[in-house]
């Protein structure tokens, strides 16, 4: 295994797998990625391929598709309660 | 943010199969070929790359194929641009873009759209509740991750795809501890593979990655309901009588599940090629709208040509053969020459591959009917929150497809534009109204066709001046 880099989701740091998604590690570490806008119910990974949109989250101050988007050392995340 | 204005004879929308296997064959004709695909690695769904090299799936002739049609691609002088999506098209074409948060907007004179498939969902009780997914993406959290879905998982659905997830968990070393199908077995699925003997090697693999993933394996079954207080904690399953309706006295509830993965088959990526009035049709057996294509993988707006899913569900090997057959028609259609023999003989094995495909699709037809067994409370559009109540209010107060449902509940208008609820939603509409799902339409491009920063936009659209000045 490669050497693993650090992402921190809302300040708290995880340790991922290089060339792995985002949506991994947050599906793994904390399950829900986002609430629903009228209802605000939990949220989690659902199409896995950039087409539905539930994993939408805050990467470094840009909204970014989880499922979509490579971990990167140093990467900050924001994920909605 | 760096912009990038740029200029080729033929742009393939698309990495996957149909996508590289049309880049390769109008890049040997001289043609100047850019490739542009969503994913940070080419390769699509169906060659989707492990992180690492190794790993249970390193050797499967899916990843080594797709590395193997890459390396070429580059090899020839392909460009790719990886991390790409295009958020808007014109006749003639332009097309603009966002690679992850720089601007693109690239003139070609031929177009290949070979943007694949994505779920074709149905809803069902409590299918919003974070771990339950769709089976793709199940299969690409642990192919592109190595990543588990969860601990104790069930797979449901319908279809042979069902049957290739079930053998990724199995490949994985992952416990499966159900697998749904909701058909039964049929003697027609023998004599179809006995009618194709590759494939009937491809089938047995499959079933020996089930076995391996330990799954008790139920069909004629359904997972009628997804429990859990937050979160998926457990399912109901139910057998299905002779007319395909769920048994419910004869459902029970399995505890302790964390991972529903649930597929019924796969629609078409029409956005762009009905952005740029091609003509599609409706084709249950395909995966619903398709795009319409000639024997020269033609649509009916010259220039632009269409492979792989987007002309139809039908698998990787069709996809190839289309893609080959209209990167060749593309190049052609730039002045570049091309050889007929060849053409001849794709077309051939190209018809061959569509046969066997089609009697697949008849094995597992489409369960649009279970959008009846929703309840006024469900969910149906994820993005807005319009439920099954909110869309027969809309039918009552005088709505009458699936645009007027949208004008009225605001379903379809969220962030996915309805690729996930759009083919639910035409069957409850036209269930009520008594009418076919087809009548109902399907969600029209807009600008932007994928959610795109204001300013990526801005600056892609300002590129098209400079393009024209050349």
């Amino acid at each position: 295994m490669s050497a693993q880099v650090t992402v921190r989701i809302n300040g708290e740091a995880f340790a991922a797998e290089p060339g792995t998604s985002l949506a991994s590690l947050i599906h793994s570490a904390r399950g829900a990625f986002r609430r629903s806008p009228r209802l605000a119910e939990p949220r989690g990974l659902f199409c896995g391929m950039g087409v539905c949109f539930e994993c939408l989250v805050t990467v470094d101050g840009q909204p970014a598709r989880a499922c979509i988007t490579p971990v990167r050392e140093g990467m900050s995340v924001e994920v909605q309660p | 943010m760096t912009a990038a204005a740029l200029r080729c004879d033929v742009m393939v929308l698309g990495a996957g199969p149909a996508g590289m296997a049309a880049a390769a064959a109008a890049r040997e004709t001289g043609a100047e070929v850019i490739c542009v695909d969503l994913f940070a690695t080419p390769g699509g769904q169906y060659h989707m790359q492990p992180p690492a090299p190794g790993g249970p799936f390193g050797a499967t002739s899916q990843v080594v194929e797709g590395r193997a049609a890459e390396a070429r691609c580059r090899d020839l002088g392909v460009r790719f641009l990886e991390q790409t999506e295009v958020f808007w098209a014109e006749p003639g074409f332009t097309l603009f873009a966002n690679q992850a948060g720089s601007p693109v907007a690239i003139r070609s004179d031929a177009v290949v759209v070979a943007s694949g498939a994505m779920e074709r969902a149905i809803p069902f009780k409590g299918w919003t509740l974070p771990g339950v997914m769709t089976a793709g993406g199940a299969q690409r959290l642990i192919k592109a991750s190595n990543a588990a879905p969860g601990r104790n998982v069930v797979l449901a659905g319908s279809g042979p795809f069902l049957l290739a997830v079930a053998n990724t968990f199995g490949t994985a070393g992952l416990k499966l501890d159900f697998y749904v199908e909701m058909r039964r077995p049929r003697l027609s699925a023998l004599s179809l593979l006995a009618r194709n003997p590759g494939r009937l090697a491809e089938a047995s693999k499959l079933l020996l990655g089930l076995r391996r993933s330990g799954a008790r394996v139920l069909t004629g079954h359904q997972v009628v309901e997804a429990l859990g207080d937050g979160r998926l904690e457990a399912v109901r399953i139910a057998p299905l009588d002779a007319a395909g309706r769920p048994r419910m006295q004869h459902s029970y509830t399995v505890e302790n599940i964390d991972a529903l993965c649930v597929g019924y088959g796969f629609r078409p990526v029409i956005d762009v090629t009905s952005l740029l009035h091609a003509a599609h049709h409706f084709d249950d057996a395909l995966g619903g709208w398709v795009c319409s294509v000639d024997e020269t993988q033609a649509t009916t707006v010259p220039g632009l040509f269409a492979a792989g899913e987007t002309t139809g569900i039908g698998g990787a090997v069709p996809a190839r053969l289309g893609g080959r057959l209209a990167g060749l028609h593309a190049a052609g259609f730039t002045g570049r020459r091309v050889g007929e023999g060849e053409l001849v003989a794709l077309r051939r094995q190209l018809q061959g591959a569509c046969t066997f495909a089609a009697g697949l699709a008849r094995l597992f037809p489409f369960p649009g009917h279970l959008v009846e067994q929703l309840g006024e409370d469900e969910t149906v559009c994820r993005c807005e929150d319009v439920k099954i109540s909110d869309i027969g209010e809309a039918i009552r107060d005088g709505a009458v497809d699936a645009f007027s449902v949208k004008m009225w509940t605001r379903a379809g208008m969220g962030p996915c534009q309805g690729r996930i609820c759009g083919t639910a939603l035409s069957e409850i509409i036209a269930r009520r109204l008594g009418r076919k799902s087809w009548d109902m339409g399907y969600n029209r491009p807009h600008m932007p066709l994928r959610p795109v920063p204001l300013a990526v936009a801005e600056a892609a659209l300002g590129l098209k001046a400079e393009l024209e000045e050349g």
